[in-house]
């Protein structure tokens, strides 16, 4: 589904020279995939996110997305692709305060061409359970409700990628727990999820846990989807 | 994109942020309901003094002024180069010429009845007043070619004057003293209150201009006169050639100045007009600071409100708003709560007005005109005060918005 090839990344810094972030980086995410990616801050794991979702570019490489090379589109051709393609998890959740949870919902249904967009809201956040909050304001439910809500904006359009970064930081353990079962829930029922996380517990549930370190992407277990085979550390790229 | 869930937002968020949504509309609503209330005061100022024109005014009337070059009381005297017989020829030589009247006037006059005296200018007109002044006599009857021929000692006498002298008493067939001139009251003027100039139409004699030129004035020159002919488009025409025989009977050589002016309907609404630009122009003017203040206020609130939403900026482009949808949305959310102002303020204003024409004597007029220029006003200051915020918005990197 998503290929990067060589994918590198630095920024300029006022005094010093450029800082590398990403190094020459590959990582093929293929459909029904559950990818944790984890590593320490300053890893380049929000700028690996960012690339992934289209909200930022590679200096260079490839990135294909169902076989095309989308690092060159204009940027409004990427907002569409993030529309349909992309249903993003913050770790912040960032709903609209006054502003309910279906209105919040519906927001990517606003820069689409959807029809029915409130039915379509009702229909998300009853698959996360929440069709007992749907008139409720983001001032008048738990941080879980409200992730829950955040995860429905992101179904709510369909996408082929869930991309979540962190998750379950702002919420306490059992919600985490909660909220991590849903996304398993989410990934049984065939959709691909990338999660990045510090949360081993949020890692130990993905397919597969992706490690980044100094701008390097290391592979340290993957688990073939329904089996439950020991961790296998590999270099990714040639592997994949 | 979908527009009608996007002003559904913008809507929602107008109703949800109220003291914002209120800080905004409230410059706007007071300017504009200045700007209502204003037009509504200019527009009734220019239909009354327009009526009162044109009911003294056809448009194929071209009045005739001794005087050069203005109008009024000038050095040296009266103008004395204008006579009847100016008049007769204007009828006699130009084409187009259906009708003519001369008339002098003698303010201040005290006249007597018995008793009585009232102090009133006295007006000398021909026997053509009705079809060339536009005035009759509601009682009894006007002078005759024969009263104008002998100079009769006869008068017509305004309503209000004649209730000064004679109360209850019908003033028809009594005698009034002019200075030592005795007048037999022939009838009683038509009502037509105050004029453009303030004088009291009421309360005035008419004599035969003969009669006041010869027994009361002893000149032989008229103050003015009025010309009707038969085609309203021609007026300038006509009047040009008024001009050009009064030249010619007056002997003036090249270089000397007219010794009349030619009123031409254009003339008259060309100098209400100026009038009334005081009315319809400088007073919205006004309205238009009140506005430009609004527009400042409004912009730096929307500045503030970006800064607040910069991650509903950022989820935004996230979830596949386009920049130029985020600088719409903006533009939209500020357009709305304007027009929404604009509104109230149209409503206001026209409340204002209405209530203002019941307890004033001035005559307050809204048209639909002025309704457009309200919400006119209130939709550019939207977009004036809303164009920069939403740039602003727009441009901000999704990135760096939801860090």
């Amino acid at each position: 589904m998503i290929q990067l090839k060589g994918i590198c990344k630095s920024y300029q810094r006022p005094d010093e020279g450029p800082l590398e972030v990403l190094k020459n980086v590959d990582l093929s995410i293929n459909e029904g995939d559950y990818i944790a990616i984890v590593g320490p801050s300053g890893s380049g794991k929000s700028t690996l996110m960012n690339i992934l979702g289209l909200l930022d570019r590679a200096d260079s490489g490839e990135y294909l997305m169902d076989g095309d090379d989308v690092s060159e589109l204009s940027p409004a051709k990427l907002a569409k692709l993030r529309n349909e393609k992309i249903g993003f998890v913050f770790q912040q959740f960032h709903l609209l305060p006054r502003t309910n949870a279906i209105e919040n919902v519906e927001i990517p249904l606003i820069y689409s061409n959807a029809d029915k967009p409130e039915e379509r809201a009702i229909g998300a956040l009853k698959s996360v359970g929440l069709g007992n909050r749907m008139k409720h304001f983001p001032e008048e439910l738990s941080g879980g409700q409200q992730q829950r809500v955040a995860i429905a904006r992101a179904l709510v359009t369909d996408p082929e990628l869930i991309l979540a970064d962190e998750p379950t930081g702002n919420l306490d353990k059992t919600t985490g727990e909660d909220l991590m079962d849903l996304l398993q829930q989410l990934n049984a029922d065939g959709r691909t999820i990338v999660v990045i996380t510090h949360d081993e517990n949020l890692a130990k549930r993905a397919k597969r846990t992706v490690h980044i370190d100094d701008g390097r992407l290391n592979e340290l277990r993957a688990v073939a989807p329904g089996s439950n085979a020991s961790p296998t550390e590999t270099q990714l790229g040639g592997a994949a | 994109m979908n527009t009608k869930l996007l002003f559904a937002g913008s809507a929602r968020m107008m109703m949800r942020y109220k003291m914002r949504t209120f800080f905004m509309a409230i410059g706007i609503v007071v300017g504009v309901t200045a700007l209502v209330f204003m037009r509504a005061m200019g527009v009734g100022a220019e239909r009354a003094i327009m009526a009162t024109v044109n009911k003294t005014f056809t448009t194929a009337t071209i009045n005739v002024v001794a005087g050069g070059g203005h109008l009024g009381p000038r050095a040296g005297g009266p103008v004395t180069s204008l006579r009847m017989a100016d008049f007769e020829a204007i009828k006699n030589q130009l084409d187009g010429v259906v009708l003519t009247g001369a008339m002098q006037w003698l303010p201040g006059q005290d006249i007597r009845y018995r008793g009585n005296t009232r102090q009133m200018s006295i007006y000398g007109y021909t026997d053509q007043t009705e079809a060339v002044w536009l005035r009759g006599v509601r009682d009894g009857e006007y002078f005759t070619a024969a009263d104008i021929d002998s100079a009769a000692r006869v008068a017509v006498i305004g309503t209000r004057a004649a209730e000064a002298l004679f109360g209850d008493e019908d003033p028809i067939g009594k005698q009034i003293q002019a200075g030592s001139v005795p007048l037999r009251i022939k009838g009683v003027l038509e009502l037509q209150g105050i004029d453009t100039h303030g004088a009291d139409k009421d309360d005035e004699i008419h004599v035969p201009v003969t009669t006041l030129m010869r027994r009361l004035m002893n000149v032989d020159h008229v103050f003015a006169g009025r010309v009707i002919i038969d085609n309203p488009d021609n007026v300038e025409a006509v009047g040009e050639q008024i001009k050009a025989l009064m030249r010619e009977r007056h002997s003036l050589s090249e270089g000397e100045p007219d010794d009349v002016v030619v009123i031409t309907p254009k003339l008259v609404q060309d100098i209400v007009s100026n009038a009334n630009r005081v009315l319809g122009r400088y007073l919205p003017a006004a309205a238009g600071v009140a506005l430009l203040v609004a527009a400042i206020v409004i912009a730096n609130i929307m500045l503030i409100a970006v800064k607040e939403r910069v991650p509903e900026i950022g989820i935004r482009k996230a979830v596949g708003a386009e920049s130029r949808q985020i600088n719409f949305q903006f533009l939209t959310e500020t357009v709305v709560v304007a027009l929404t102002a604009g509104v109230f303020g149209v409503g206001l204003g026209i409340i204002a007005a209405l209530v203002y024409d019941s307890l004033s004597e001035v005559p307050m007029v809204v048209t639909p005109g002025s309704v457009a220029l309200g919400l006119g006003a209130a939709l550019v200051v939207g977009i004036l005060a809303g164009v920069m915020p939403a740039r602003q918005a727009s441009a901000l990197d999704p990135v760096n918005a939801l860090r």
